[in-house]
This record gives C-alpha cells, structure tokens and sequence, in this order.
C-alpha cells in the first residue's frame, strides 16, 4: 500500500475539482453532461478501552479514530467507466494508521452485459462487509467484525469479473478474481508492535451469492487460493481460504452470520502453521425509524500443534441513532476475551479481558 | 433458534411493501415513444431500477431516472415494485457505491424534469405521478 502514497495536497485538489462538477447520491443529476461523480464517507469517534490496547485504542481514551474516504467515478461511456477511491485511516495508536492519504481503489470497468469487468487496484468482494467494513452509516457498529476482516485483501491488483443470473426466483451473483494481495498485520517486537506488509501475485478467488426466494434472505461462499509468506521462513507457499455467509435483512431486523477458515504458516507461537477459523454473528432490531440496537459476537478459534483454542471471543451490543441514511450516531460497548489475530499477541496471559468503548458519528454521501 | 427466524421473516414481511393494487394508481412508468416495449412485469422494472438488468432486448443500455432522495412518490414506487421502502433502498445504493459495483440511477426533483429525459433519451425509463400530463414523445408501460 505503501507505493500509492499520495500528498494531502493532491487529494483535495482532486476532491474539489470533482466537486465542481459532479453530483452525489441523492442530488439531482444536474444533465446528462455529468460525467463525474462524487461520493464519501467519513467516521469520527472516540474511543476508550480499560485494560488492553485493542484496535489501537488504548486505556486513556483517544479521539484520534476516524475514517474519511472519497470516490469519484467517471462515466466514460454507458458501459464504461473509471473508479478513484483515497481514504485516510487513524484507529487510535494502532500502529497500522495510515501515514498519509491512501488510493485505495484505482480501476477501469467495462459492463459487457453479461459480464462485468474490472481492471487495476479493484476492490474485491469477500463476505457481506469487506469494500464496506468502515462504512459508518451502513453498518450496525464502528466497524464490521474484527476478527473476521482483516487489514489487507480489501482489493486485488489485477481483475475482477462479475455475472448476476436470474434461476426462477433465486439470482445467482458470482465474481472471480486474480492478482496482487497486500497483507498487513502486527508484528510484536521487543521494542512494541510494528506494522508488516506482506504481497503475493497469485492469487485467485470467487465469491457466490444465491439470494433466495424470501426477499432480504441470502447465502454466499468464498472460495480463496492465495499464496501465503511464512512469518519465519519467509518462504511463499499456497493455501486455501473457504467460508460462508448467511444474510437475513428485513426492513425492521436483521441477523448475519459468517464463517472463514484459512492458513497462516509460521502463524504459531513457536513458529510452526496454523488453522484460523473465523467466525462472528450479529443482529439488530430497529425500534424506530431511526432508533436500533445491535449485537455482535465475534469468535475466532486457532489449531496448530494438533489441538485447538480459543484467540478472540467478543460481545458487542451498541445502539445506533440514523435520523436519515446519509447520518449514524452510535454509541457501543464490547467485553474482548484474548485478542485479534492481526494484533500483537497477549503475553503472558493469551485470555487477558478487556472492555472498550465507542461512541461514533458517521456521514456518507 | 427456529422461532428466532421465523420472528425475524415475519417482522420483515411484514413491513414490505404496499399491496401493489393499493398504489396501483399513485404512479405510472413511462418510457420513450419510441421504445418498442410495451409491457414489463414488476420483476423486469424492479431489476432496472436496481441496475440489474443494464441493456435492453435490444442491446441498448437502459437509462432508469429515478425521483429525487425524499419524494414521496419514490418510497410508494420502490414498496410496490421492489418491495424495499426509500430508506432501505438508500442503503442497498450506498453498499453498491462502496463496494466499487455500481452507483444509482439519475434522479429528477419533479415529474416534468423525468419526462424531459425520457421523451429526449430513447433508452430512458422513469416513474411519474399518475396524474402528471404526458408530454409527446413519452408512452406508458404496462406493468403486471
């Protein structure tokens, strides 16, 4: 992620060109001249943890949790069209915070009616939440699962193909890809965490999605061969990432739930491989219009040395304040049992409790 | 946890949706004179309006034009058609926006602008207030 480093500067002498002439979400097309388009998202928080340092944000508290994306698409034709995506990221002291303004997406596509195409740095689809896990308005906490979306693989250097079939009363969404993943994570040093990026070339995936007769109910699997550099040997070798989804989401409820089993090799605590097995459930109910509750619990269980345990157990339960779609205000409380897996690990005691806060704004357009 | 579910789909049911003969008159979907289609079942105007359906039999790219965020007409539209209410349609648009996959159609404030892109764009598709005066150049579609 490094190599697109971008200056402040460039980001918002693009942004406000696009201003200039674009329309966003919801604002009247102003003429068919209109060829750029606008939109973003933007979460500010504050956020408090007890105990542990979790997710960056350490026992004082810390205002520094905030997420600002910008996209601006350019109609080049009907059929064809190209994506820029920057986004700045601050989790608290986390050591994975963006230096600097980030292109995150860059892509050319071009819909051939049957299939659509995406070329260049091109977010990849992963699960219900992985191009929208910072999302605020969209999702029912800060962010989506921890446990489960991890930094990195939230898009492929290189292309994505997409269909939609209709079967009767179902439709069948499928996407391939293949590419560049970027990986990061924490690494523990003696002298404090530190952030380690990792890249692979090949690597390809689909993920499908079968969305039923009953309006709002759907179910998906991922399927993932990507190559993985082993934290010891820093040898390359090939794994397979498998999971599942289940999606229920009505007008006034919703329950989700997703599972993720993968590799990591050099991933254990004496370096040897490990199975990591990913999986959290969550669900709301809106009392109002635009007042809900939500929980979330995300549970990740790791095997190596033939036996299993578990790294990551969290309860979440949150209340969100969406006076419209485009605002959330949401406030959330989470009781973490060990830690997550991109994090540094918990010594000497892996099950250490923690509780954290946060109370978040989020706007999109 | 069956029950759970059961709770979960009835709640969702139930807020779906008018019945669609109690909107039937409240709208009306427009295309071009042009435009050879005269008839679409709910599910083929449902699949533009959500850009899931892109071309016509013809090959041309269809145009949907929506009304503007907070019409009411919108909300009756998206509930009789789609079966989502505004708010949850706005939702589905934004993770479609922030997953790279699609933006939403083109919006007009006010009936008479939605007709001036559908009697001026072969290819539009609109929905107007079934009392709204049809310009020339602009027929009504059939919807089963």
């Amino acid at each position: 992620m490094g190599m697109y480093h971008v200056s402040v500067r460039t980001v918002l002498c693009v942004s406000l060109m696009s201003l200039l002439a674009t329309r966003g979400y919801g604002q009247e097309d102003q003429g068919e001249s209109d060829k750029i388009i606008l939109h973003g998202y933007f979460s500010q928080a504050y956020a408090k943890s007890d105990n542990l340092t979790v997710l960056g944000i350490p026992k004082g508290g810390t205002f520094n949790y905030r997420v600002l994306a910008l996209q601006a698409r350019y109609l080049i034709t009907d059929e064809d069209q190209l994506v820029v995506q920057g986004r700045y990221q601050q989790s608290g002291i986390s050591v994975l915070n963006d230096a600097a303004p980030q292109i995150q997406w860059m892509y050319y596509q071009h819909d051939f009616g049957v299939v659509t195409m995406a070329l260049g740095k091109v977010p990849v689809p992963i699960g219900l939440y992985n191009n929208t896990r910072e999302v605020g308005t969209l999702l029912p906490f800060y962010r989506a699962s921890a446990n489960y979306y991890v930094p990195g693989y939230e898009t492929i250097d290189g292309a994505v193909l997409s269909n939609a079939t209709r079967l009767g009363a179902w439709r069948l969404e499928s996407t391939v890809y293949g590419g560049a993943f970027t990986n990061l994570f924490q690494a523990p040093t003696s002298s404090g965490p530190v952030a380690v990026s990792t890249r692979t070339e090949y690597n390809y995936g689909t993920q499908l999605w079968l969305e039923t007769p009953l309006s709002g109910v759907r179910i998906g699997t991922q399927l993932v061969s990507y190559q993985a550099v082993d934290a010891v040997t820093f040898d390359t070798t090939r794994h397979t990432l498998v999971g599942g989804s289940i999606d229920a989401t009505f007008e006034h409820a919703f329950a989700r739930g997703e599972y993720l089993r993968y590799a990591i090799p050099g991933g254990g605590p004496a370096g040897q491989g490990l199975i990591e097995n990913d999986m959290y459930g969550e669900a709301g109910v809106k009392l109002t219009e635009q007042w809900s509750i939500n929980t979330q619990v995300p549970v990740s269980l790791v095997r190596y040395s033939g036996r299993t345990s578990r790294s990551t157990y969290d309860r979440a339960l949150g209340v969100k304040y969406a006076p419209n779609s485009d605002v959330a205000f949401k406030l959330e409380g989470h009781r973490l049992t060990g830690a997550f897996s991109w994090e540094p690990p918990l010594v000497p005691n892996p099950q250490g409790k923690t509780t954290y806060v946060i109370a978040s704004v989020s706007a999109s357009f | 946890m069956r029950a759970t579910w059961a709770v979960l789909a009835i709640m969702g049911l139930s807020a779906t949706g008018l019945p669609a003969s109690a909107d039937a008159q409240e709208y009306v979907v427009v295309v071009n004179a042009e435009n050879p289609i005269t008839t679409l079942t709910k599910k083929d105007v449902a699949a533009i309006f959500l850009k899931q359906t892109t071309h016509w039999n013809d090959d041309n790219p269809v145009v949907p034009v929506d009304q503007a965020k907070g019409a009411k007409l919108r909300d009756v539209f998206m509930r009789a058609v789609v079966g989502k209410s505004a708010a949850s349609m706005d939702a589905y648009w934004q993770t479609q926006i922030f997953s790279g996959k699609n933006v939403p159609p083109i919006t007009r404030s006010k009936d008479a602008d939605v007709l001036a892109v559908v009697r001026t764009n072969v290819n539009a598709i609109g929905y107007v207030d079934a009392k709204a005066p049809l310009p020339q150049g602009v027929k009504v579609v059939a919807v089963k």
